[in-house]
């Protein structure tokens, strides 16, 4: 299952965004899938703009962080690991907690990691495309290695949550702040815990 | 799944709860090998917050369905010679008399308005919440001028701010009234009398504020939509499940404490968020009251008279160093703490306070356990606002988790739903391992587990004890003010039986307990091992507070929901001479109301075991992290695997980032690395030595950051939730 691939996998909400006090925007990203699939490659990719050929576990590793200019606006990505415990599916709540409750609405992104590995191909290009569409989010195809769409799918991401944002601050004046978090919570699965249904 | 988990760890934990998962992150955090296993499929065991559905589902569990089973082995080829099994059970029987009870009904007329009160109401939330929110940086940022200490107002403001006060209120009365009570006549008549009509008012002012309530509701009244979504159903609550977090084992922890402490120094402060408990209450004279703490509640309060005043602000600045005026109390200190209450001439209703909502000891509580803990109660407010305590968003099942992922991000292996079937020992009674519930052998070296999974055997059960626990959601607090999220925290002595009083937690929604508009209320009172009907034991509480079933009253507030059950606990158990010396028991959650015993616990065990290393030291900076790929670390580990388990390699690591898991590619001190230092290598152990030193200025700042973060005065932070500071982060600033 290591090299094949393709994988769902899959990238990220943000949660709570939130001034901080030098005036930076913070935008919090989760890294869910796999074990393997590349989830610290493509931040490791993204933040460092470094690639390791090998597997690389996540060790000491939180999350990482990686200041873009969007608009003119200073956002500070803090990219989050799952740390491993991906592997038994034991991710803890300390790990995605603000994104299921704090802010209402997460924006949810699919990416399909190794895409220059396109002979050991597990998943087509159209499955990701249409369970994307299923789920009404966006969907890109990555490379960490080939330094592939990896910018374009965390750029995408944060400019559509800073979309949402600036739309939420118009709003905030009326009182009434986005309709939240609501699309997770109802979908029928989600017996377990909010986390599942983001992996998707 | 357990197919490609390692044979090997130093340790195995098992059991998720507090006292486990902090060790977990500590041994994990010096390169130790952990292995973190539960019983259960949700983390933090005794100490879990469950949603509405998983605690049904915990009590079927706790009821004996869908456990664990033993897996059929070939023992003989799991063991080497003289090795032999001990058969652990793999059920928790802490638990009984569990009972689950929907109070609110359905009715037949819930129309489709639900659904539109359901968003209205969610939309209100959001906005509530993150108005609510707040982080504590942020607070230290806006405080670093002030000078205030934790506890300090009680320690440095001259007695002076009294005296005005006294002079305002009370022109010339600036006597000493330390000395007699006698003296003290005159104004107590006087004041008593200002007293019942303040307290006359703020009756008029409540009742005002029900009233208000009322109104609304009443005018909600006027549209069948409204009423319909003030009305709250067993399917309405059901469809709302996941907004509950119901724990089985409430924790606050003491802003000044131990956990707070702990949190902060080893950066996992990071992982929650807290809430402040924004009022004590007393139940006087069949009425609850808001108990003044601070000097500044002590001045407002409407309950206490002026010469009370005096006395409860002598007193608590007394406490706030008692420690350093020994010849104070010392005649006292085996005497009940009442005993010296009222050696020190406090009123009735003070002394009651001072019991009750600040010492929150027994009857039976001697002079120096109360004086301690009257002044941890004062040394830690100020710190987060006007509170002692602090309240972890989402419940505390929560705490037990961010330590978890501490071990995790430091290599920590976890697997819920999977323990020890059987622990391994040799001839010399020590404990090589365990086989697990999947039939795999696993070795360890350290063995670590809750005492709810330790074999009989293996504890002296000297002293267990019980205790009753309930927790209600209802419609309306105890005591409605016009802001509906205060989080209360009220001592109940039960009249009939002093020694057990009942501790009582009210959460509002913003405790992200439950859904707005609700409270969950947790009641616990420690009973006698002869009783076994929690209702029975907490109907003195249950009925002094809340409305009774089918009782309409616009008083008290109604049950929605509730459960009972009681929970056995082992105090000072002294471990058994079978019990392995490398098998190590760790504590349940007992009758504490906070952390800070476990804390102690913890720490014990690990310095204990590991008598070089720092616990739970400050992680690194992510950013600092040196990668090495694989091809090179193999070296090293073949190196390193000669000594097989670790403990070569923990004398090497200084708690820095450490890998010790030999099956894949991983982070390395890059000191260990001498054969083959790359370039990259090279640098980066300059980077490295540079980052340990910025690592230990950055712990020095946050400890005084810590200082500075002290709120003075009062006024602000109550009801905010509280982020303990991520001090990393500007340094990320600077580096990205």
């Amino acid at each position: 299952m290591e090299d094949n691939s393709f994988e769902n996998h899959q990238a990220s909400d943000n949660i709570d965004h939130y001034m901080s006090k030098n005036g930076y925007i913070t935008f919090k990203l989760l890294v869910i899938g796999d074990t393997a699939v590349g989830k610290t490659s493509l931040t490791m990719r993204f933040a460092k703009d470094t690639f390791h050929p090998t597997f690389i576990s996540t060790v000491g590793i939180d999350f990482k962080i990686r200041t873009i200019d969007l608009d003119g606006k200073k956002i500070k990505l803090q990219i989050w690991d799952t740390a491993g415990q991906e592997r038994f599916r034991t991710i803890t709540t300390a790990y995605y907690r603000g994104a299921m409750h704090a802010s209402q609405d997460v924006e949810k992104m699919i990416l399909g990691n190794k895409c220059d590995m396109n002979d050991k191909r597990v998943v087509s290009k159209e499955k990701g495309e249409s369970l994307a569409i299923e789920h009404g989010i966006k969907f890109m195809e990555t490379s960490a290695k080939a330094s592939i769409n990896v910018e374009e799918a965390f750029f995408t991401l944060a400019r559509d949550i800073k979309a949402k944002m600036d739309k939420k601050l118009e709003n905030s004046n009326v009182q009434s702040k986005g309709s939240g978090g609501q699309q997770l919570t109802n979908k029928p699965p989600a017996k377990k815990s909010g986390w599942r249904c983001t992996i998707l | 799944m357990a197919d490609d988990l390692p044979n090997k760890f130093d340790v195995i934990v098992i059991g998720t709860g507090m006292p486990e998962s902090i060790l977990a992150a500590a041994f994990s955090r010096i390169g130790q090998t952990v292995l973190h296993i539960d019983r259960n499929d949700y983390y933090s065991g005794q100490w879990a917050s469950f949603n509405l559905e998983g605690i049904e589902k915990w009590q079927k569990q706790v009821n004996g369905e869908e456990g664990l089973v033993h897996p059929e082995v070939d023992l003989p080829s799991l063991l080497k010679d003289g090795e032999k099994t001990q058969i652990l059970g793999l059920m928790d029987n802490s638990y009984s008399n569990v009972k689950i009870v929907f109070s609110a009904k359905n009715s037949d007329d819930v129309g489709i308005h639900e659904g539109i009160g359901d968003h209205e109401e969610n939309i209100s939330k959001s906005s509530e919440n993150k108005a609510d929110k707040v982080n504590i940086d942020k607070d230290q940022a806006d405080n670093k001028t002030k000078e205030e200490g934790i506890g300090k107002e009680w320690l440095e403001k001259p007695d002076r701010e009294l005296k005005e006060e006294g002079n305002k209120e009370n022109q010339d009365k600036d006597c000493d009234y330390t000395s007699s009570t006698e003296t003290g006549d005159t104004p107590v008549k006087g004041e008593s009398t200002d007293t019942s009509e303040e307290q006359h008012t703020e009756c008029e002012a409540s009742s005002a504020s029900t009233e208000k309530e009322d109104v609304e509701v009443d005018s909600c009244g006027t549209e069948t939509k409204m009423t319909e979504c003030e009305k709250w159903t067993e399917d309405k609550l059901r469809r709302e499940w996941r907004r509950f977090n119901l724990d089985l084992a409430p924790r606050l922890l003491y802003c000044g404490g131990k956990m707070v402490e702990l949190l902060i120094t080893s950066d996992i402060a990071k992982y929650c968020e807290f809430k402040t408990v924004t009022r004590m209450l007393t139940l006087l004279k069949g009425k609850l009251e808001k108990v003044p703490c601070s000097r500044a509640d002590v001045f407002s309060s409407k309950e206490v008279s002026m010469l009370d005043k005096r006395m409860l602000m002598k007193f608590l600045t007394f406490c706030a160093e008692y420690d350093k005026h020994p010849e104070d109390y010392q005649d006292f200190a085996d005497k009940p703490y009442l005993e010296y209450l009222e050696h020190k001439k406090l009123s009735g209703n003070v002394r009651h306070f001072v019991q009750h909502s600040i010492a929150m000891v027994t009857d039976k509580a001697t002079t120096a356990e109360g004086l301690q803990k009257t002044q941890k109660f004062l040394m830690s407010l100020g710190r987060y606002g006007n509170t002692a305590f602090l309240w972890p968003l989402y419940g505390s099942g929560e705490m037990p988790q961010s330590f978890c992922r501490m071990s995790a991000v430091f290599g920590g292996t976890y697997c819920l739903r999977m323990t020890a079937s059987s622990i391994i020992v040799d001839s010399d009674n020590r404990c090589t391992g365990i086989i697990n519930t999947e039939g795999q052998r696993i070795d360890c070296r350290w063995l670590i587990m809750e005492q709810s999974y330790a074999p009989e055997g293996y504890l002296h059960i000297t002293s267990q004890r019980q205790l009753c626990r309930c927790i209600l959601v209802t419609d309306k607090s105890i005591l409605p003010t016009q802001d509906s999220n205060q989080l209360s925290l009220l001592q109940l002595p039960d009249p009939n039986n002093p020694d057990y009083p009942t501790i009582i937690m009210e959460l509002p929604s913003t405790a992200m307990a439950c859904p707005q508009g609700l409270y969950v209320v947790h009641l616990t009172k420690e009973i006698p091992l002869s009783h076994s009907n929690p209702e029975e034991a907490l109907k003195y509480a249950v009925s002094s507070l809340f409305a009774e079933e089918g009782e309409h009253s616009s008083e008290k507030p109604s049950i929605l929901w509730s459960l009972y059950f009681t929970q056995t606990f082992c105090d000072n158990s002294v471990p058994s001479d079978s019990k392995p010396d490398n098998v190590i028991i760790t504590s349940g959650p007992g009758v504490e109301r906070d952390l800070d015993n476990t804390v102690t616990e913890a720490q014990g065990i690990f310095e204990n075991l590991m008598p070089e290393e720092e616990f739970l030291p400050r992680p690194p900076n992510p950013e600092d992290i040196i990668y090495i790929d694989e091809e090179e670390t193999t070296a090293n580990q073949n190196a390193e695997n000669q000594s097989d388990f670790s403990s070569e390699k923990t004398d090497q690591s200084e708690g820095k980032v450490h890998r010790t898991d030999q099956s894949e590619g991983k982070v390395h001190k890059t000191d260990q690395s001498d054969s083959d230092v790359t370039s990259e290598q090279a640098e980066n152990k300059t980077a490295h030595s540079e980052e340990k030193h910025s690592d230990s200025t950055e712990q020095e700042k946050s400890g005084k950051s810590l200082e500075q973060c002290l709120t003075g005065d009062e006024e602000k932070n109550e009801q905010k939730n509280i982020n303990i500071p991520q001090e990393s982060e500007d340094k990320h600033d600077k580096e990205t």
